[in-house]
This record gives C-alpha cells, sequence and structure tokens, in this order.
C-alpha cells in the first residue's frame, strides 16, 4: 500500500499536478532519500517507454489502416503485377546488349541465306521459253492457213461425192469429149478440172477395159469454152 | 540536396501522426519500395512490412524536434528499405548477389540502430502488457495510451468509484513496471 502511495505522489511530480509547496517538499524528500530518487529517474523512463509506445502503437494503426484505404481505392497495388513489369523491364536493361547482338546475328544470317539461295537457284532460260512461243505462234499461223486451204477443199467437193482415183485425159474433139485411160474411171462419174483449175462434172460415154480406155462427156460447159476457141481461131484467120 | 521546406512541412506532419499527410507519404513512396522488395526476392507482405518500418524509423527521428533531414524523403524512405531488406535476405540465407540499386542512396546504419533500439523497447513493452492480462492491460491502456481519466476508466470497467480504478491502475502498473524492467534491463 505503501508503494502505491509512493507512486502515485511520483506519477503526480513527473506530470506537474502538485503545486509549488508540495513539489518543494517531495524534491527535499527525493534529495535525502537515494532509493526514491532511484525510483522517480525510473519511473520518469518508464513513462517515457510508455508514451512512445503509445506512439509507435498509433502510428503503426495508422500505416496500417492507410495502406487498407489505398489498397481500396486503388492506389496502390497489393499483386505482383508491378514486380513482372519491373521485371520485365529490368530484365530488358540487362539483356538489351545481348538481344541486339542476337538480333543483328540472326539478321546475318537471314540475308546470308536469302543469298545464297539466290546464287545456287537454277536460273530461268527466258530467251528459250520466248523462242518456244514463237514457235508456237509460227505453228498456229500455219495450221490456220492448212485449216483454211482444208476448208477451201471441202467447199469445192461436190456434198456425197467420194474421191477414189484420178488421172489426166485430152479433149479429142470440139463437142467436149475428153479421152483417158480406163483404171482412172472409178465408179459412175468424173470431175474434170482444165487447165485454169475450173471444175466441172462429166458423164463416162464409153468404157473399153480390154483396150484400157474411157471417153468422157460434157454437154454444157466444155461445149461453150471449144465454142469460143473456134472462134478466136476463126477471127485470127480472117485478119490475115 | 537539402529537403524544401514541404518536406519538412511533411516531417512535421508525420511527427504529429497526421493521417492526411501520412497518406500522401505513403502514396508517394510505397510503389518505389514495393517494386523494389518485388524485383528482390520479396513478397508483396514483404514490402508491406519493410516500408512500414522505414516509415516509423522516419517518424522516430521526426519526433526528435531538432531533426532536420539532409536528403529527400524519398531518397531516406529507399535507403532505410534498402538496408533493412538486405539485412533480412540475409538473416533468411536468400542473399546471394548485391541487390540492384535502383535510387541513389545514403548511409542510415545509425539511424538503423536507434531505431532497432527503439523496436526492441517496443516489442518488450508490448509483450509485458500481454502477459499482464486483463483487465489490467485494457486499464493501463486506457490511462495511459488513450489518455482517460480515471473517472472515465472507472465507469467504463466498473469499478464503483475512481479511486478503486486508480488502486487497480497502481497495482497493474507495478506489475507491468516489474515485467518491462526485468526484460529491459537484459535488452539493454
Amino acid at each position: 500500500m505503501e508503494d502505491l502511495i509512493l507512486l502515485e505522489t511520483i506519477e503526480k511530480y513527473l506530470s506537474n499536478q502538485m503545486d509549488a509547496q508540495e513539489k518543494t517538499a517531495f524534491e527535499l524528500v527525493r534529495k535525502n532519500t537515494p532509493e526514491i530518487d532511484q525510483m522517480v529517474v525510473e519511473h520518469a523512463m518508464f513513462l517515457q517507454q510508455m508514451d512512445q509506445y503509445s506512439a509507435v502503437k498509433s502510428i503503426k494503426q495508422t500505416l496500417a489502416q492507410t495502406h487498407q484505404n489505398l489498397l481500396e481505392r486503388g492506389e496502390i497495388s497489393n499483386s505482383i503485377e508491378v514486380s513482372r513489369g519491373a521485371q520485365v523491364i529490368q530484365l530488358f536493361h540487362k539483356y538489351k546488349r545481348v538481344a541486339a547482338i542476337a538480333a543483328s546475328v540472326g539478321g546475318v544470317i537471314a540475308l546470308f541465306i536469302s543469298g545464297l539461295a539466290l546464287y545456287i537457284s537454277p536460273v530461268s532460260h527466258n530467251s528459250q521459253i520466248q523462242q518456244l512461243s514463237n514457235d508456237i505462234a509460227a505453228i498456229k499461223k500455219s495450221q490456220q492457213y492448212q485449216g483454211k486451204l482444208i476448208n477451201e477443199v471441202k467447199s469445192k467437193l461436190p456434198a456425197g461425192v467420194k474421191f477414189i482415183s484420178g488421172g489426166s485425159g485430152f479433149l479429142i474433139d470440139g463437142k467436149g469429149f475428153i479421152v483417158t485411160n480406163a483404171h482412172v474411171i472409178k465408179g459412175t462419174g468424173a470431175i474434170v478440172v482444165d487447165n485454169t483449175g475450173k471444175e466441172y462434172v462429166a458423164e463416162i460415154a464409153l468404157l473399153d477395159k480390154v483396150k484400157d480406155l474411157a471417153i468422157l462427156t460434157d454437154n454444157s460447159y466444155l461445149l461453150n469454152k471449144i465454142n469460143k476457141l473456134e472462134q478466136q481461131i476463126i477471127n485470127k484467120l480472117k485478119n490475115k | 540536396m537539402k529537403a524544401t521546406s514541404n518536406e519538412q512541412a511533411l516531417l512535421k506532419g508525420l511527427a504529429s501522426n497526421d493521417s492526411a499527410i501520412i497518406e500522401q507519404l505513403y502514396k508517394e513512396n510505397f510503389s518505389t519500395i514495393q517494386a523494389f522488395i518485388l524485383a528482390n526476392n520479396g513478397s508483396y507482405d514483404d514490402a508491406k512490412d519493410v516500408f512500414q518500418e522505414a516509415m516509423i524509423t522516419l517518424y522516430e527521428k521526426a519526433q526528435s524536434g531538432s531533426f532536420v533531414l539532409t536528403c529527400q524523403i524519398k531518397t531516406y524512405v529507399y535507403s532505410v528499405c534498402r538496408r533493412l531488406w538486405l539485412k533480412k535476405l540475409q538473416q533468411m540465407g536468400r542473399f546471394s548477389h548485391p541487390v540492384d540499386n535502383l535510387e541513389e542512396t545514403i548511409s542510415v546504419d545509425d539511424d538503423l540502430e536507434q531505431h532497432a533500439k527503439h523496436d526492441a523497447a517496443f516489442a518488450i513493452m508490448d509483450r509485458a502488457l500481454k502477459s499482464l492480462g486483463e483487465p489490467c492491460k485494457s486499464l493501463l491502456e486506457g490511462y495511459y495510451l488513450q489518455k482517460m481519466d480515471m473517472q472515465a476508466l472507472a465507469s467504463e470497467f466498473g469499478y464503483t468509484n475512481a479511486d478503486n480504478a486508480k488502486n487497480q491502475k497502481y497495482k497493474c502498473l507495478m506489475r507491468l513496471k516489474k515485467l518491462f524492467f526485468a526484460q529491459y534491463n537484459i535488452g539493454e
């Protein structure tokens, strides 16, 4: 109980709650009693520790509360995303030189390989291809020409006529009789072509297979032609 | 670099436990420390712990009225965090290579030594209070930490009068002092 009263007195003294008279009395007791003096010093120290403890405790609370508030408002982050970003940046700074060297080596190799490929790959035969296309063009042209000729021949041949054989013959009189070899006549008629290239149809007048002779006749056109010839001869004779 | 008058104002705010100013300091500095800790084998919780410890170190310095910071708060906080984290890494045996230095640093060894002492005292007081048990703990905290008067304490704890509460408080205080000084002397 005595200790409690003493403690209360010391605390009262330390917190300046004593009036001047009390204070003087107590300071005298302090001076004369080293034990009490020691207790005062000790208690002052303890109270200071308590104050410090109290202050740090409340600042810790404030800090924890602030952290919580900022976190809730999203003004600080609790994820490790920050670290990933920072780490990536740090790694970038650390290895950017290596990366640059690797990139340029890669670039040089790429260029070298593409150059090599270009060098080794077969050259295209441009001139030969040009010539080939020219040749094909020529062939096309000649084929077109041939086609035209064939069409011409087709149009000249009477429909349904089959060409079997051919030979030569001679006019033997003004009435349009033509003599030829019998073996060249096959079938029932013949097409005669004169010296100007004109064609007309002739009939078989006589056929002697033993003597190998045949006589063809054309009743209209040849006759006209022969008549013209006769007229020319007569005119010439008259002029003489 | 001298601290600007603005920074002095911030320090004053910190010393008086001004929550707005503490929030400002927190916002301006935490991300840097977080990035540093995370980049050096630490976790988000490590960053939080180290940063708050650095803030307390700064608070302890700011509390002594004569204190003038000789560099920017940012530099000071970073230096303290860096030193604290290096120490922690060494303790955990995870320290393998010098930690990358992202910012300029100043020597804070003396301050940290001082802080370690304060921290030890804080831990002793904390333990002593906890081992005191209720209602002593709450009674003492009410009187010395929350600065409640005896009358309010008496009604809160259900004592019949303030004198009884006061007697009880002094008994508790004597026990606490015993517990505290038993360890504090050893700690010194």
